[in-house]
């Protein structure tokens, strides 16, 4: 299993930990819920060092341990072994309430019986600033997230866009150095959400907090990183850009989770890998005897039959989406290829069930994945 | 290292009041119950174990009376309370509101809102004034008044079961051609059969547990065994008030269990 | 709505008066009705030998506060009377105070139990609540009596050389009531508790709250309708309270209930034991009323 490529500079102590620029991390953090043999692992050995000033997001499935390492950075839970350091100093077995770091919570759990304004000012108000400081900053952040009209309302009379970005100004009110957001924009439709998405990325570019984001969707966390961490199973899979994530995935879970991807099983040939229907795809620096090829069918092109050099294959079926049309090949060993075309102009691919073709995979987009 | 997570609903010091008050809110009767077996005469000195008091209270001819009395009460209480709230209950749910069924809701729930001691007055005078024209002074006063105010407490669980009920299985009962009353005898009645036991039991022991309009509204002659007991406190503390007691606890734990295995959501497919 | 719609509505109205007529027949003549026997009675003159002489007065409702002196035929305040309506206000109130600084804290324990144990906890409270009235001040009584098990501890470990006297005091019938009348403050806090968003108490701590100031701010706002039910469902009985006060307080700490049944017996007023009755049953719809357009109040603040 690929392991978490270790982040530049993850060192321990307080002065290393402000030099070298990171935030908040998890090292070699293990969670475990219940005792003895029904304990169930929701962490699992996990490293991570989320960099000053970054938006990272934390993705994966449903239960793959990503909303506990957040709580686990928010105070609400406490490592079973491994630490968790902000900026440096270990805050592993700190409460919630003594740590600079507040969370968006995915119900928003805005205070019913407070407006928006007492909502948002509830947090300056417990760390004691003085009233001047607690209403100028409130303006500050209703201003923020554009709801000055809407500062005495109270959270039933507002619709789940304005309650999410009342939930946002409450916890950057307080400046904390980290901010995390759990899924937060699960609940909104999707123009909203495609709205929030930018709105998002606006705010964290303006004030330079940190944002730990935690979702499930993988085009968000595409659009809105600028580094992401795939989880599965409470292991981190692969830590890296969005486009190291889709373009070099480092293990199957990734490269399937991410996006749509052809898997082709191969063994090791003179240059490179044979497939099962025979052809041989030149890879070089092969060394495993056996493993999985992956694709992403964008990257399939489509030639006329008889190119040499191309995997022959027969069309299937073609399905019109629009944009695109994608390609139902079968090999000559039956192995299933997609490929993904963009549609012409008349929408006609001029393709037809049955025929003959042969494939071409881009030139470096081809994954080598070791089983 | 910590392995437990920050307990977000924990307020210091609430559990231990709370234990304490469990703890207070039984020791009293806890030692009811136990010196009730006491040999001796002192509620404060243990004299050894004894069913006398057990004894004594069966035999007395009083007590006898008194205990019959209760259930006979109790009994008709129950049944015509729970026959009523049913029936109310049927008529005030599950319907389109309709005007003047926050007036029905009000006059069933009444007898919560008013004190009871008010209610003893109230019906006082109207006895007091039928006893002198009609002479009559058997037990009727007692059973209707006291099915009265036990309305509410059987009501209230027949129209929770009501509530809770899947209306799809009159409509299916109805699809497969049973008319109003097939429907209501065969689908409806069986499954809000829990309600009303459940009704039924608060109703009684409801019924059992009235002091204030009993003593006020009974003739001469005339005990339930709250009042009997009110009575003797009165004069001296015999221990033999401790037994009976023991007794009315044990019969109202029984009911109430009763009143809890019926009510308790099970999983049933389709309810 | 068609025709038939509305045939069919208006058949449901019938048949819902129909149901639930048999049930407020009885209630007319067993319960709201008598109570206006009662207004009517609280105008008529106090019969010799108890019950009444139909004779219109207004002697009853001035006897609730006020005395003729016997020499010069004067109205002046009836200290007595005041006396037992200050303790009954005194000690409901106070009774009402303790019960929610205990019972919330109980309340706040069972709702915050594991979904599995929570039915039985809920159950070990509900028991005491329904427990025959009699017996549990009777209990109490065995308690806190001369003769009774506190004493006699007390005694037998040589804390005290004397018993303490402290059944026939006010403060008797306080630890009666609120022994009695805690599972009803406990009630409706667990119901408001329950539906309680516990998530919103993550928020607090996220934004630097203690635990006292999320008590204080969060958790006490929002369960102000529990606390307000809870409230009202144990000062209302307590006031018209007659069983506690009469065992633990003998015939001397009175409180309203017990005036009012001296009037139908030794007192032969019967006129100024109804017209106490109906200022009773005032007060307490006062309190009602104040209870639901707070509630109502509330529901519109979400």
């Amino acid at each position: 299993m690929a392991k978490s490529p270790a982040a530049p500079g993850t060192a321990s102590g307080p002065a290393l930990g402000i030099a070298t620029g990171i935030a908040i991390e998890a090292d070699h953090v293990v969670k475990e819920f219940g005792q003895g043999a029904t304990a169930f692992r929701a962490l699992d050995d996990v490293s991570v060092a989320i960099r000053e000033g970054e938006f990272f997001t934390l993705l994966g499935p449903s239960g793959c341990g990503k909303t506990t390492l957040l709580r686990l950075f928010a105070g609400f839970e406490m490592p079973s072994a491994g630490t968790i350091r902000l900026q440096g100093q270990d805050i592993s077995n700190l409460p919630p309430n003594q740590r600079p770091v507040n969370t968006v919570f995915q119900s928003y759990a805005l205070f019913p019986h407070m407006t928006v304004a007492q909502n948002i000012a509830f947090g300056l108000q417990m760390q004691g600033r003085p009233a001047a400081e607690v209403k100028s900053q409130t303006e500050k952040m209703l201003a923020l997230v554009q709801l000055d009209a809407l500062a005495a309302r109270k959270p039933a009379q507002l619709s789940g866009g304005q309650q999410q970005r009342v939930a946002l100004a409450r916890a950057l009110a307080p400046t904390p150095k980290v901010l995390l957001l759990d899924e937060p924009l699960s609940a909104l439709d999707l123009k909203l959400r495609k709205e929030m998405q930018i709105e998002l990325k606006r705010l964290q570019t303006e004030t330079g907090i940190t944002f730990v984001f935690v979702t499930h969707d993988q085009e968000e966390a595409l659009t809105m990183s600028d580094r992401v961490g795939v989880m599965s199973a409470g292991k981190l899979q692969q830590v890296g850009s969005p486009r190291d994530i889709y373009t070099k995935p480092v293990n199957r879970f990734v490269a399937s989770f991410i996006g749509e991807t052809n898997f082709l099983p191969a063994v090791r040939a003179a240059e490179g890998y044979r497939l099962g229907c025979g052809s041989v795809v030149p890879v070089s620096g092969a060394k495993a005897d056996k493993a999985t090829l992956a694709i992403r069918p964008e990257q399939v092109r489509l030639t006329p039959a008889a190119e040499t050099g191309s995997i022959p294959a027969t069309i299937t079926n073609l399905v019109y989406f629009g944009t695109d049309t994608h390609c139902h090949l079968a090999l000559a060993d039956g192995a299933e290829v997609v490929a993904r075309l963009q549609s012409p102009a008349t929408g006609e691919a001029g393709l037809a069930k049955g025929q003959e073709v042969g494939l071409r995979f881009t030139d470096g987009a081809l994954q080598v994945l070791e089983d | 290292m910590a392995k437990r997570s920050f307990a977000v609903n924990d307020l210091p010091g609430f559990a231990t009041i709370a234990i304490i008050v469990f703890l207070a809110l039984y020791a009293p009767m806890a030692v009811l119950v136990v010196f009730s077996f006491n040999a001796g005469e002192s509620p404060a000195q243990w004299a050894g174990f004894s069913l006398k008091w057990y004894q004594l209270a069966l035999q007395n001819d009083q007590v006898q009376a008194a205990a019959i009395t209760s259930l006979k009460i109790a009994f008709a209480a129950a049944l015509l309370s729970t026959a009523l709230a049913t029936m109310a209950a049927l008529g005030t749910t599950r319907r389109k509101n309709f005007k003047g069924q926050t007036f029905i809701y009000a006059m069933i729930n009444q007898p919560l809102m008013v004190p009871e001691i008010v209610t003893a007055v109230a019906l006082l005078l109207v006895t007091a004034a039928i006893k002198k024209a009609t002479g009559y002074t058997g037990l009727g006063y007692l059973i209707l008044a006291h099915a009265a105010f036990c309305i509410p407490f059987a009501y209230l669980p027949i129209r929770a079961r009501l509530e809770g009920m899947d209306l799809a299985l009159e409509t299916a009962a109805a699809d497969l051609y049973a008319g109003p009353w097939q429907c209501f005898r065969r689908v409806t009645l069986p499954l809000l059969m829990p309600g009303i036991f459940a009704g039924a039991m608060l109703a009684f022991v409801t019924s059992l547990d009235d002091v204030v309009i009993t003593e006020f509204i009974k003739s001469p002659g005339q005990d339930t065994l709250p009042t009997y007991m009110l009575g003797q406190l009165r004069r001296s503390m015999k221990p033999d008030v401790n037994a009976i007691s023991t007794g009315i606890l044990a019969l109202t734990l029984i009911l109430l269990t009763a009143f809890y295995l019926a009510t308790r959501t099970r999983k049933q497919p389709g309810a | 709505m068609s025709r038939a719609e509305q045939a069919a509505s208006a058949r449901s109205v019938r048949a819902g008066w129909w149901l639930s007529a048999p049930a407020l027949l009885l209630l007319t003549f067993a319960a709201v009705g008598p109570l206006l026997i009662v207004l009517i009675y609280s105008f008529l003159t106090p019969g010799k030998y108890g019950n009444v002489e139909w004779v219109f007065s207004w002697a009853g409702w001035v006897s609730v506060l006020f005395e003729r002196d016997v020499f010069d035929d004067t109205l002046r305040l009836a200290d007595a009377n005041l006396t037992i309506f200050f303790r009954s206000v005194k000690l409901s109130f106070i009774t009402t105070v303790l019960t929610f600084l205990v019972g919330f804290p109980t309340a706040w324990f069972i709702a915050t139990r594991p979904p599995k144990s929570r039915a039985g906890w809920l159950f070990l409270i509900t028991i005491p609540f329904w427990t025959n009235l009699l017996i549990r001040t009777f209990a109490i009584n065995q308690i806190i009596r001369n003769e009774g098990v506190l004493n006699t501890i007390l005694l037998n470990l040589g804390v005290i050389g004397a018993p303490i006297q402290l059944t026939y005091t006010d403060t008797a019938l306080l630890v009666g009531m609120v022994y009695v009348y805690l599972p009803l403050m406990v009630l409706p806090l667990f119901a408001t508790i329950d539906r309680f968003d516990m998530r919103l108490l993550e928020a607090g701590y996220d934004l630097y709250a203690s635990r006292w100031r999320v008590l204080w701010r969060i958790i006490l706002p929002i369960t102000r309708p529990g606390i307000i039910a809870g409230s009202i469902l144990v000062f209302v009985p307590c006031l018209g309270a007659y069983v506690t006060p009469r065992i633990l307080g003998g015939g001397k700490n009175m409180m309203i209930g017990n005036f009012i049944e001296l009037q139908f017996g030794q007192g032969r007023n019967w006129p100024l034991g109804s017209a106490l009755s109906m200022a009773l049953l005032v007060i307490v719809t006062f309190a009602l009323l104040a209870y639901v357009r707070t509630i109502g109040g509330d529901r519109r603040n979400g």
